[in-house]
């Protein structure tokens, strides 16, 4: 895989990350793990449960420090400049993670203030958002009364409440009705009009190949493939990408059938 | 600090239930509950004038009614018609039961002459056959009434006696000179601050504990739990900044709660719904100045310590099973003014939450010293300070947010083994106090020799070692050194011994050697019965291999990827000097451990520093033996003595290799990291 470094905005090289569990030993969550993203794409991380998914993006938010190797956001290093790959990056993790006591709109506020958005921009940036997410009705209910649905949706627009370079976002979907699954497509499409970089992690094959411009597989912490959905295609000779995630499996010896039953 | 995140922290605290009940609602309605009660048992203590009691007499007691009518006060005693008495006591019908009994040391001629004495209670005496008669009163501890009613007849019984033998005195002409008076001369604020202040300490803890409990618990283990703490990760602002801002949330919430106490007390007091000492005067209003100073800063140490008990759990619940035993330890801790030999001008003012127990009843009494008030103060707010650095340090970790910790086979057990170390010698410490106290036989100089040294000098630590997979080769290095760092160790030895007379001399006015202690110790040596060679064995050689094994070998070797050198070197005397049980001789033994350590440091072996161990106390034995005396030496030898430790400690240091893993190393740093 050629890796264009000064260009693209996340550019991963040779990630690896090792835990030491007093149980269970030495793991190896992620493991050389090398991807780059480009400016306004879609960038696809497709996995069972316990893949490496999370972890790779919690490096990537600087949540975790990388055993070794490198990743860089912006141009800055995920261990050395944290605090600059921070101010360009929204990150949402697998949970909501709201304050329930905060309304939609202290929620987008807050985010927006302390991740540095203009200070004479945020009423306009928080209308905005409470507009563009439907959530006008809703927009000064406190957190803990909203749906399962509503709070995902504030999820998302608190990520992207500083108007964010890259947004990094781990199983959005997860809990989402059917309708509300189309609309984080539709504001997918939007950020990628935009020219934000998106890289996002999914279990569901259907969303991978609706959304991404590029798609990496990982399993048991690698990268076993990387590339557009036509290029894996092409490599596989395999239509949907249910079986090209089966035969990318199969050749690299793994158990397609235990590692389908985890998704 | 981060204003943005403090008003949003406020914001959601402020919109929790839970947090205004706890800290304004709860509080509100418990104080006047609180002073309701030590009022009543104020009144308690000085009795119920307006209570009438109910006492039997156990018949036939003939005698007995002369004792009675004429020692109990009509107003408060009314006697009751009793057929069984036990019972009647038993079922609360009785508050006392009065019966005769025969004096277990019968003197009959002593009963005679209380006979002819007090003929009106000869029959008394009679049928006691004629010892001195016992009147014995039945009363029941566990019930308000009787126990009040015993205290009192008790109190009547002896006055009416002391009577009685005045009124002999008299008829006999006798005066036995000395007359008896007592009087309160306490102030009726003074006993209202003892009566307060005890309980106002105690209540204030519980109020900010639970008022600051949601908001610090929620604060972070909430948060941890729910997300929302990695989301304030991922944003620009720093752990620590975020930390500090959460504090701030908490401390205002909890200052908070101690100014609503400070008015809700002012209000019963101004409005005289409690007899409170403080509603009068220039000292009441400093007095609450003073009260709200103390409250507000044991305010900002609790904040802080919630906010780590939150950083050291996980989740909500994990934090309020760690919140009860805090509580009670707290609580206990703030109950230190009820105990009577307590003063706030002494150490208790060093530790917070203890301090506060003192000080109240006395700035209570209008004793308030500005000086200790400062001092508590100061003492909270350092506390509150390292408890937040300790859980910024928590909140810096990689796996603070959860998931494994990243350290990776050795180092991982390594760190557990450096973090228990301290506590480990704090527990061989203890051993060292308690046991050969207790064991008459490890008490001598022999028992201390085998238990101190091979026991928990070197099995101990051993075990320790081998508890955590350490290499004693490893732990405690025994390497080669050159013969200019022999010689130099062997130059030092009389010269530490010079500096730290030198030393003790300094610090004689402010920690004398106290005669027992020295008496108690040559007790122990019994130079004259000792074999010489067992002094310079169990003094000198022995206590020079086993205590560096365990201080400059484990101990240090523990710690040294902690510290920097020369703070290493600090904590290690540091530890070293409280082994040596007597507070006058900890500073000295701390000063040559210190040393001893920096040879150790310096050279990557403890075998410097071994020599130097045997060579000092064997000096000290031999100087012992041979009635030679430090002491009084002029003071430049002292002097010299000093420079010469600090000279050849310094070219030790230029000298030797270094101690793997430290700054000071200088071999080959693959090594170090081994």
């Amino acid at each position: 895989m050629e890796i264009e470094e000064t260009q693209s905005p996340i550019t991963v090289k040779e990630l690896c990350k090792v835990f030491q569990d007093e149980g269970r030993g030495k793991l190896v969550a992620v493991s050389n793990v090398t991807f780059d993203c480009r400016a306004g794409e879609i960038f696809g991380l497709l996995g069972t449960n316990g893949a490496g998914k999370t972890t790779t993006l919690r490096m990537l938010s600087t949540l975790l420090k990388p055993t070794s190797g490198s990743a860089r956001i912006m141009g800055h290093g995920v261990d050395k400049n944290a605090q600059d790959v921070r101010k360009s990056i929204g990150y949402l993790s697998t949970t909501t993670a709201l304050y329930p006591r905060l309304s939609c709109r202290e929620t987008l506020d807050f985010f927006a203030r302390i991740n540095g958005y203009p200070e004479n921009k945020i009423e306009n940036r928080v209308n905005h958002l409470v507009d563009r997410f439907g959530l006008t009705e809703y927009a000064d209910a406190r957190i803990e009364r909203l749906s399962t649905g509503m709070k995902q949706k504030v999820a998302i627009a608190r990520t992207v409440a500083h108007d964010p370079a890259v947004v990094i976002l781990d199983e959005p979907t997860n809990g989402l009705d059917i309708l509300n699954v189309l609309d984080f497509h539709k504001l997918m499409q939007e950020l990628q009009e935009a020219g934000k970089t998106v890289l996002f992690s999914t279990h569901t094959m259907s969303e991978a190949e609706k959304l991404c411009d590029r798609i990496a597989v990982i399993h048991r912490g690698k990268i076993l493939a990387c590339g557009t959905l036509d290029e894996l295609r092409e490599q596989s000779s395999q239509r949907y990408l249910e079986d090209i995630f089966v035969w990318i499996l199969d050749q690299h010896g793994e158990d397609p059938d235990a590692a389908l039953e985890t998704m | 600090m981060n204003r943005i995140i403090l008003r949003y922290e406020l914001l959601g605290l402020l919109r929790d239930t839970r947090t205004i009940f706890l800290s304004v609602l709860l509080p509100v309605i418990l104080l006047p509950v609180l002073l309701f009660t030590l009022n009543k048992f104020g009144q308690r203590a000085t009795g119920d004038l307006d209570q009438t009691y109910h006492f039997g007499r156990v018949f036939p007691s003939p005698g007995l009614e002369v004792v009675t009518v004429s020692a109990l006060d009509p107003n408060e005693f009314r006697e009751m018609l009793v057929e069984d008495g036990e019972e009647m006591l038993k079922e609360g019908h009785l508050d006392l039961l009065i019966r005769l009994k025969k004096d277990e040391e019968s003197d009959k001629q002593l009963g005679r002459d209380v006979a002819s004495l007090y003929p009106d209670i000869g029959e008394m005496v009679e049928r006691t056959d004629p010892a001195r008669p016992v009147v014995e009163l039945l009363y029941r501890s566990d019930r308000e009434r009787s126990m009040r009613a015993y205290f009192k007849a008790t109190d009547q019984m002896l006055d009416f006696r002391e009577q009685r033998v005045k009124q002999l005195l008299a008829d006999n002409n006798a005066d036995i000179g000395v007359k008896l008076v007592a009087e309160d001369i306490s102030t009726p604020q003074e006993r209202a601050a003892r009566q307060y202040g005890p309980a106002l300490s105690a209540f204030m803890i519980l109020m900010l504990l639970g008022g600051g409990s949601v908001a610090a618990l929620d604060s972070l283990a909430g948060e941890r739990e729910r997300g929302t703490l990695s989301t304030l990760f991922v944003s620009s602002i720093g752990r620590p900044t975020i930390a500090w801002s959460k504090f701030c949330a908490v401390a205002i919430i909890s200052v908070a709660v101690a100014l609503v106490q400070i008015l809700n007390l002012a209000g019963y007091a101004i409005f005289g719904f409690v007899d409170w000492p403080l509603q009068s005067g220039q000292g009441g209003v400093w007095g609450f100045v003073a009260l709200f100073l103390l409250f507000s800063v044991e305010a900002i140490f609790t904040a802080a310590l919630l906010l780590h008990i939150s950083a050291r759990s996980s989740s909500f619940k994990e934090a309020q099973l760690f919140f009860f035993p805090t509580f009670l330890v707290s609580f206990a801790l703030s109950l230190s003014g009820l105990m009577p030999a307590f003063e706030s001008a002494s150490v208790v003012s060093l530790i917070p939450v203890t301090g506060p127990g003192v000080l109240i009843p006395e700035i209570l009494a209008g004793r308030l010293d500005p000086l200790i008030l400062a001092l508590q103060c100061a003492v909270h707010l350092l506390a509150a300070y390292g408890l937040m650095k300790a859980t910024i340090a928590l909140m810096q970790r990689e796996d603070f947010l959860g998931g494994q910790a990243p350290q990776h086979g050795k180092e991982l057990v390594f760190e557990q083994f450096s973090q228990r170390a301290l506590p480990f010698f704090a527990l061989l410490c203890a051993a060292l106090f308690v046991v050969p106290s207790n064991f008459a036989a490890l008490s001598t100089l022999k028992g201390q020799g085998l238990f101190n040294q091979l026991v928990l000098f070197v099995l101990c630590p051993y075990l320790f070692l081998k508890f955590y997979g350490q290499k004693v080769r490893t732990a405690v290095p025994v390497k080669r050194v050159d013969l200019r760092i022999v010689l130099a160790c062997l130059a030092l030895i009389p010269l530490g011994q010079l500096a730290a007379t030198g030393l003790s001399h300094l610090v004689g006015p402010l920690l004398p050697a106290p005669v027992k202690a020295l008496e108690m110790m040559m007790e122990l040596l019994d130079l004259e019965n000792t074999p010489h060679w067992q002094l310079f064995f169990l003094i000198g050689i022995l206590p020079g291999i086993c205590e560096e094994f365990a201080f400059r070998g484990v101990l240090l070797h523990s710690l040294h990827k902690r510290f920097g050198p020369w703070a290493l070197a600090f904590v290690v005397a540091v530890v070293f000097g409280f082994f040596h049980v007597n507070f006058f001789r900890v500073l000295p033994t701390a000063y040559l451990g210190f040393f001893m350590a920096l040879l150790t440091l310096a050279t990557g072996s403890v075998l410097p520093a071994m020599l130097v161990h045997i060579g000092n106390n064997s000096f000290a034995v031999w100087a012992m033996l041979n009635n030679m005396d430090f002491e009084g030496l002029p003071t430049y030898v002292y002097v010299v003595g000093f420079v010469g430790q600090l000279v050849l400690t310094g070219l030790v240091i230029k000298w030797g290799r270094g101690y793997p893993g430290t700054r000071w190393f200088k071999g080959d740093r693959s090594e170090s990291s081994s």
